[in-house]
């Protein structure tokens, strides 16, 4: 519980805008997507997180200095099947975390995979982080640090390894994307005000550069 | 209620025979006639029945009357002693025996009737089919004198009823109401032994007693003989005194009795109601107290969909607690509030529930009181013996509204396992016929064979890692060793054997697990073949979900309906109530609703089908209609219908609701509903498989008129040529743009991609680079793979060809395409210690080197060879000192570029042109930024560049479209491709590379002209990714161009004046009337314009050394550094790794002019030839989405004027060997 609030205390006072971002977590089954959010939103972890149906959602806030960054969790089913559902959850996201189990080198290759379509298919400004987890478990790893690091490198993506057990760099991911993510009125609406033509655009976005 | 009841309890009859009746009392008396008929007493109505005769007795006829016995009292006529009159309910009947032993077997038995307490312990034997006579306790008469009455009587008699018992032992289990629960059977038995044994005990010591009774009475009885014998005479009369004074004393005393038991029953009566409103009432507490979870209000309490507030500080607490004690005593198994808190308490089903919050777990308290009570109360107890007696009569369960309304109203717990088993079994009983008794058990033991090997190929892994990520929270499914786990396994691998098609679907294993908790490894099994091939189709579960995704369509379809302002709201919203409504219907509401919710679902579910989940989804989503429409953010709708699930805890009004949704087509119509979704769902998905990925092609499809214009280039050859490049991702498409003069016109070209198309750039008259995100398959002449991801840009610098993808600049030999260098160039601190490689989002060629921006910045680079010789943000003017951008703006950033004739051109995200005069004049005090170098150790192991002419031993992968390329030695080659535009065939040239032998430009045709020395074909190599790749490919822009011009000569004269070419615009700012954002323009002081041309600094070609033609080597080494530029302001932390220098700029930014040109982002900037700029934003084909800009010789500013754009409707040919489409066509489009 401690992790819990992963930005610190919001600071009072001084000019700090509140935006709203949807990310949504990829990556093949049992890799710890779950996991990561739980113990990103809860500060908990569970060994055996039950296995997720279509998705589930969950929010969490982290404030950076000049803004409060509010994030819109959509995590996914990672089985092969769920596969085509895929582009309703990642529709319209600005940011996105692929993960992959450092102990599993097909579940990287998976992940390159979700790096791929997301290029391709996701909004062309989207962020994108890799997170290779169960790093807790570094002595079965499969995957080299090196390896991954250079892809993502290749790819302009965010990397790190995490554990969600430990909890190692799971908050520091999270608040990286929230550093990258542009700050700004046209991007995160705050609540209340319903701007109708926002989805679209979005939407625009997603399958034309 | 024995009346009511008659099966319930059965009558009792403890003596029966022969009596003469009279009514005594009122005139007639005398007259009446006495009458004989077949008496009985009835010890369970308290009833004293007659019958005509012993037949009709005997055949259970209904008797001809009654008379109530309960309160009834007996005197005996001294005159006649075979005659005993019965007083009862204000009447008395004089009743006379046929003989002495007869009456006084009648009037021992009215003497042994029972007490309450006794009859209460008959009934429930009675109810075992036992008759049993049995004895009055002592007490019951009210009177000693009576006592002493019955004793003498007794005493009087020889002999003693063979019946007559003990007093029984009364049951202590007072605490229990009548009809309590179901286990009364069982105990019913045990105890039934335990009293017989004790009676017989009893019985007994009872003879033993009376035994000695017997004998000291007789010797009473003698003494009194002969003190009898002695008195004789007077004492007759005295006798019969006292005979008649106790007689009248018994009938005073039993009018008393019956005014009190009347009174007791009364109060009796009041007692049960007001047990019964107790009852009630406590139920509607904890109902009320269950009722008070509500969904948070407060976005920012993010943790959980639940909170609960009890008012009223620990009244509730210890309200509940002590409710809970109470029901413990009948319940042990119900949870203590510290059980919840410890999180050691484990409910009936196996689940472990815990609590980290007090009012949490007094909710969950309240609502398994509340279960607790509704079970023990009366409709629910009838509702149990309904289904018992339904079980008992039939085997099947038929789909009829009786069973509808049974299984509605829920299965009660205990019988639960059985309904379900019956339900499964007759779903799949056609195919257990077929398949076998021993099926389940023979595809347990399976070895080998080709199923069990797809088995382990495809699902095993799978399985493994979902049986422990499965009800991890239930002791059943804890642990690997856990009965439940190997259950499971056992189940899912069965499964997976019997339906290979299907396989295992992520979700059965919550199926299977909550069948599992209540049936056999064996009818789970069955179950789930009933949920994939009976309840629902085999396109349930395939490998897309189609017939799942199709009940998706088909509820949209039905809230349309149902709750068309809640669809309105998140179709608003752009919300696909899809995103949580999937696993309701893959995982039957699994850990959606509430388990004892979930149970009652599916007690429904299993009987009629899956019409019942539309309904349970339509209540669960309407019931909070109020909730989901206050709501106007993503996240906060699907919070709260997610929580709208998972608090129904109020299971029996969402049953109600769901049987009571009106207008819902019937189950035929929502078969064909879902079949026909199914089809077109399939259509889709199967091309889907056919081209990665394409679900979205149903998103896009419904934009596919939309092209978003992603590039423009000009041919630097012709100069006043050039090609728009626009599409989306399945689809690019290429438009040929002729600049006669101060007019532009735009024309499609018969050229089509099955990608975006990122950037081209010409090479030569009839060749272009062209920089794709996948394979071109339409226009393939040649390309090569650079890197995994897209490239986002090229540009031709010299004769290099730089190409940008992701953070990185990839320098290539135009002629050849051989890799130079690489630079990582885009990159910033995020902090952390992690740096993030920005992707580049432009880039720009010029006389200084290349200009470029990555994403999301407002920070221009300037990059030559692999230094950094500018650093420059346009949010800030340096010249005015203030920021150029409002505050408002400050979220837009830099989209593209355009170097020329010393000037930059800046387009931003939103609509803004920025131009910049260049300059190298040093700048001092515009140095903002330092460069970090971090060490380049940190990126060793990367090497993901390609490089042309790959040696055979990595190209065994082979493909279809791989291109021929040539490859000579890999140190020094070059390549070069020609193209014979009659033949449409292209050649490809190799040379031996010669460091001396430098093409420039300039020669480049006369080179390339001369006959190739080397030729040999190999496969494209693949290699990491082929997915970004630069494509040449031919055009014909000199054919297309002429047939532009004699267009352009007539359709000059149809046009009078084009639009936008008003001096006015640029002259003053008052006199606008077609200008939509003439108010942002500004204009800066032309003395800054004056010093546009400049000289270039030391500007040196790449030279073609073999060093830098190894560079696939030195992207194993990695000596270069990480270059991450940091605004010196926040430059506080320093890094071991990390080599700071400074950016010492010797170009110089001056802006001169910025101007809105559109609402969306300008996408490109382009030069056409001197003085003629082309702009584009926007769509293609909409109005003023590409801009001719040209400079105005006298004002010395730039003006632009809309390009318009001719048939955009005509249809493409894919090939590109035809020529363009005949200029007949070509038009100006009428404004």
């Amino acid at each position: 519980m401690a992790a819990r609030n992963a930005g610190g205390a919001a600071r009072p006072g001084g000019p700090n805008r509140t935006c709203q971002f949807k990310l949504v977590l990829l990556g093949e089954s049992a890799v710890g997507k779950s996991s990561l959010v739980l113990r990103f939103v809860k500060g908990q972890f569970h060994e055996y997180q039950e296995s997720t149906i279509g998705a589930a959602f969950l929010t969490q806030t982290v404030c950076l200095d000049d803004a409060t960054i509010k994030f819109e969790i959509w995590d996914t089913a990672g089985q092969e099947r769920y596969h085509s559902l895929a582009p309703m959850y990642y529709r319209g996201a600005q940011a996105a975390i692929v993960v992959y189990d450092i102990t599993n080198q097909e579940s990287f290759q998976k992940a390159k995979n979700w790096v791929k379509e997301l290029q391709r298919q996701a909004s062309p400004n989207i962020v994108m982080a890799l997170a290779g987890n169960k790093a807790d478990v570094a002595n079965k790893r499969t995957v080299e640090y090196e390896e991954a690091n250079a892809y993502a490198e290749d790819n302009a993506l965010l990397f790190m390894e995490t554990s969600a057990k430990t909890s190692m760099n799971v908050n520091d991911i999270f608040m990286a994307i929230a550093k990258k993510l542009p700050i700004g009125p046209a991007q995160g609406e705050p609540t209340g005000t319903v701007d109708m033509n926002q989805p679209q655009q979005q939407q625009k976005g997603s399958c034309c550069k | 209620m024995s009346s009511k009841n008659p099966d319930f309890f059965q009558h009792a009859y403890s003596i029966a025979g022969f009596l003469h009746m009279k009514y005594l009392g009122g005139a007639l008396a005398l007259w009446r006639p006495r009458r004989r008929f077949y008496f009985a007493i009835d010890e369970i109505a308290e009833e004293l029945v007659y019958y005509k005769s012993e037949v009709e007795f005997c055949a259970h006829r209904d008797p001809i009357g009654t008379f109530p016995i309960s309160t009834s009292v007996i005197t005996l006529d001294e005159n006649n002693h075979l005659v005993f009159i019965l007083h009862t309910s204000g009447r008395s009947i004089e009743f006379e025996a046929d003989n002495e032993e007869s009456c006084r077997a009648w009037l021992e038995t009215f003497c042994n009737r029972y007490s309450e307490a006794e009859r209460a312990k008959y009934q429930m034997m009675t109810h075992r089919k036992i008759k049993r006579a049995s004895s009055l306790p002592e007490g019951y008469l009210p009177d000693e004198e009576m006592d002493d009455w019955v004793t003498h009587w007794l005493t009087n008699e020889k002999f003693h009823n063979f019946a007559s018992c003990t007093d029984m032992t009364t049951p202590t289990s007072t605490n229990h109401s009548k009809g309590d629960t179901c286990s009364e059977s069982e105990r019913a038995e045990s105890e039934e032994l335990e009293l017989l044994r004790e009676v017989t005990n009893n019985q007994k010591k009872k003879i033993e007693e009376m035994k000695h009774e017997m004998n000291a009475m007789t010797m009473h009885i003698d003494q009194i003989r002969k003190r009898a014998d002695s008195s004789s005479g007077t004492d007759r009369d005295t006798l019969s005194a006292q005979n008649k004074f106790l007689n009248s004393e018994i009938l005073r005393m039993s009018a008393k009795c019956e005014i009190l038991t009347m009174q007791s029953s009364g109060s009796k009566k009041e007692n049960k109601r007001l047990t019964d409103e107790l009852q009630l009432l406590r139920c509607d507490y904890v109902y009320a107290i269950q009722s008070t979870i509500r969904i948070p209000l407060h976005d920012n309490s993010a943790m959980d969909v639940m909170s609960v507030k009890l008012l009223g500080g620990d009244t509730h607490k210890s309200r509940l607690i002590q409710l809970m004690a109470d029901a413990r005593q009948h319940d042990p198994s119900l949870p203590t509030l510290q059980s919840l808190l410890q999180g050691i308490y484990v409910d009936s089903f196996g689940f472990r529930i815990s609590f980290s919050e007090e009012p949490n777990a007094l909710h969950y308290m309240a609502t398994k009181l509340n279960h607790f009570y509704l079970i023990r109360s009366k409709a629910a107890i009838e509702h149990k013996h309904n289904w018992k007696r339904f079980l008992e009569e039939n085997d099947y369960i038929d789909l009829t509204p009786e069973t509808k309304i049974m299984c509605r109203k829920g299965i009660p717990n205990s019988l639960r396992a059985t309904v379900w088993r019956i339900l499964i079994n007759q779903q799949v009983e056609d195919l257990k016929t077929i398949y076998g008794k021993y099926y389940y058990r023979n595809l347990c033991n399976i070895q080998g064979g080709e199923d069990e090997k797809l088995y382990s190929d495809v699902h095993q892994k799978q399985i493994n890692l979902d049986l422990l990520r499965t009800m991890p929270n239930n002791v059943h499914f804890m642990s690997a060793n856990s009965k439940g786990v190997t259950q499971l396994l056992q189940v899912l691998h069965a499964f997976c054997l019997h339906n290979t098609h299907i396989g295992y679907c992520q979700g059965m294993n919550f199926l299977a697990a909550t069948a599992l908790l209540f049936v056999g490894p064996e009818d789970a099994f069955w179950f789930l073949i009933a949920i994939t091939e009976r309840y629902f189709d085999k396109t349930y579960f395939d490998s897309n979900l189609t017939g799942a995704q199709a009940d998706q369509e088909v509820l949209k379809g039905l809230l349309e309906v149902q709750h068309p302002k809640i669809m309105t709201h998140l179709k608003s919203l752009d919300i696909d109530v899809a995103s949580f409504t999937l696993n309701w219907f893959i995982a039957l509401f699994f850990d959606s609703v509430p388990f004892n919710t979930l149970l009652r679902i599916w007690d429904c579910f299993l009987l009629e089908g899956p019409k019942v989940l539309f309904r349970f989804a339509i209540v669960l989503i309407g019931k909070h209609e109020e909730e989901i429409i206050s709501r106007t953010d993503t996240i906060g709708i699907m919070r709260v219908s997610k929580a709208a699930t998972k608090l129904a805890y109020d299971e029996e009004a969402i049953v109600n609701m769901a049987f009571r949704i009106p207008n819902l087509p019937t189950r035929a119509e929502l078969k064909s509903m879902q079949q026909q979704y199914v089809s077109l769902l399939k259509e889709k998905l199967e091309k889907k498989t056919k081209r990665a990925n394409e679900f979205v092609k149903s998103i896009a499809n419904s934009l596919s008129n939309e092209k978003l214009i992603s590039n423009i280039f000009i041919d630097p050859f012709t100069s006043n040529t050039g090609f728009i490049v626009s599409g989306h991702h399945l689809m690019g498409k290429i438009a040929a743009i002729k600049v006669i003069k101060d007019k532009a016109v735009m024309k499609d070209i018969d050229v089509e991609f099955d990608c975006r198309v990122m950037s081209i750039c010409m090479v030569r008259k009839d060749m272009a680079y062209n920089a794709g995100e996948r394979w071109p398959t339409s226009v393939q002449m040649w390309h090569m793979p650079l890197s995994s991801s897209p490239l986002t840009n090229a540009a031709i610098h010299d004769d290099t060809l730089v190409v940008a993808t992701a953070c990185k600049l990839i320098t290539l030999d135009a002629q050849s395409l051989t890799n130079l260098s690489t630079t990582h160039v885009a990159s910033s601190n995020v902090g952390s210690g992690v740096i993030y490689f920005d992707k580049i989002t432009c880039m720009t060629e010029s006389t200084f080197g290349i200009f470029l921006t990555t994403d999301h910045s407002t920070l221009i680079q300037l990059w030559q060879d692999t230094t950094c010789n500018l650093l420059y943000d346009i949010s800030f003017d340096h010249k005015t000192r203030k920021p150029s951008l409002s505050e408002t703006e400050n979220s837009s950033y830099v989209e593209s570029m355009l170097f020329n004739d010393g000037i930059l051109w800046l387009g931003t995200s939103d609509g803004y042109i920025f131009i910049y005069n260049v300059d190298n004049e040093r700048g001092k005090e515009e140095i903002k930024y330092k460069l970090k170098k971090f060490a380049g150790e940190k990126r060793r192991g990367s090497s993901r560049s390609h490089r042309l002419g790959s040696l055979p031993e990595n190209s065994d992968e082979s493909d279809d479209d791989t291109a021929p390329i040539f490859c000579t030695e890999k140190r020094a080659s070059r390549v070069s491709i020609s193209i014979d535009r009659e033949t449409q065939q292209y050649s490809v040239a190799s040379f031996q590379h010669n460091p001396e032998d430098v093409d420039f430009p300039g020669s480049t045709s006369s080179r390339l002209n001369s006959s190739s020395s080397k030729t040999l074909r190999f496969p494209m190599k693949k290699g990491f990714s082929a997915d970004s790749a630069v494509s040449v490919f031919s055009s014909e822009p000199n054919e297309l161009i002429e047939k532009c011009d004699e267009n352009l000569s007539t359709l000059k004269k149809a046009r009078d004046s084009p639009r936008f070419r008003d001096n006015r615009f640029f002259s003053s700012t008052n006199s606008s009337t077609s200008m939509e954002y003439d108010d942002t323009f500004e204009l800066y002081s032309d003395e800054e314009r004056s010093r546009r041309r400049i000289a270039i600094t030391s500007h040196k070609r790449l030279p073609h050394h073999p060093k830098h033609l190894n560079l696939h080597r030195k992207d194993l080494t990695f000596d270069d550094p990480y270059i991450v530029p940091i605004p010196e302001t926040a430059d506080k932390e320093t890094s071991n790794d990390v080599e700071d220098s400074a950016v010492v700029s010797s170009v110089k930014l001056t802006l001169f002019m910025k101007l809105k040109i559109s609402e969306t982002s300008v996408r490109k900037i382009i030069c056409s030839g001197e003085n003629h700029i082309l702009t584009c934003s926007g769509e293609f084909g909409a109005d003023e989405a590409v801009l001719l800009w040209r400079k105005d010789l006298s004002t010395n500013l730039w003006i632009n004027d809309p390009v318009s754009h001719d048939n955009p409707q005509s249809p493409t040919r894919k090939t590109s060997s035809s020529t363009p489409a005949s200029g007949r066509s070509l038009s100006f489009r009428s404004k």
